[in-house]
């Protein structure tokens, strides 16, 4: 039930916007809630990075002093990974195109990120 | 104060330590991944589709194995179509004061989670999420949970 609407968060995500690929939602112990990710991609291996690499960047904040960590974005040839907190127990994980309007982008995960920590 | 711990057992304390202050709650991410690969490392050839009793077996053997670890136990299946799993003598149990964190929520727990959950999915082909429900310190007990997912 909980996955349902979870799911159909992600799907209102993606089609929100033509530069994003997949998304997800993971729990900060690793675990995959709910994703819309492409086929061939390890859900268990997406989970497990996207829950370190956004408490690696909570660390990183407050060791340097950079206040609340709002998001973590990673860009690689091919495109961004893009990763917030959903209330204390999820994080959101996007994938988005190379040449992804990271602005629109930045705002609809926002929100989505509000829906799911409403439902978490 | 005095360490009894031997210099094994200083590092697996050190490294858990580590991981869990660069990495806060993430750790927990990062043990359960290392758990899942340490079970193809640890044990490459297992059964598959194996039924419950011969799947329990197989993971109290292959735990006694590794000595020191403590003794593993997969219990009985329940209604829900749960698994009640009993852990004795955890080898991790001893890092709890040096980890200022209770059995089940040191990120070295879940190396021994993810390690259960990916030995299940191998040998019984089912996803399954571990936790820890009870400690019980007086019998050196761990009462978890496998929960299909």
């Amino acid at each position: 039930m909980r996955a349902d609407m979870l799911n159909s968060i992600l799907t209102e995500l993606n089609g929100t916007s033509a530069d994003i690929e997949a998304s997800g939602v993971i729990s900060t112990d690793g675990l995959m809630m709910a994703a819309q990710l492409p086929a061939g991609m390890d859900e268990d291996r997406v989970g497990a990075m996207s829950a370190a690499m956004l408490s690696l960047g909570d660390r990183t904040a407050q060791e340097l002093a950079r206040g609340s960590l709002e998001q973590v974005l990673i860009k690689g040839q091919k495109g961004y990974v893009l990763m917030t907190h959903a209330g204390n127990e999820a994080v959101v994980t996007v994938l988005a195109k190379p040449n992804a309007k990271l602005g629109l982008i930045f705002l609809d995960v926002k929100r989505a990120a509000e829906n799911i920590s409403s439902l978490i | 104060m005095t360490d009894h711990r031997s210099p094994q057992e200083t590092v697996i304390a050190c490294i858990s330590n580590s991981v869990s202050f660069m990495l806060g709650r993430g750790a927990r991410a990062a043990m359960r991944e290392a758990g899942k690969k340490a079970s193809w490392e640890i044990w490459p050839d297992l059964p598959e589709q194996v039924p419950f009793e011969e799947a329990a077996s197989v993971m109290r053997e292959g735990v006694a194995s590794l000595k020191g670890f403590g003794d593993f136990s997969l219990v009985q299946q329940c209604e829900d179509g749960s698994y009640d799993i009993e852990f004795t003598n955890c080898g991790f149990a001893q890092y709890v004061t040096q980890s200022g964190q209770p059995c089940g929520e040191q990120a070295i727990c879940f190396f021994g989670f993810g390690l259960v959950e990916e030995t299940m999915r191998r040998l019984m082909g089912q996803k399954v999420e571990v936790k820890l429900i009870t400690r019980d310190d007086a019998c050196s007990v761990c009462r978890e949970k496998a929960i299909p997912r």
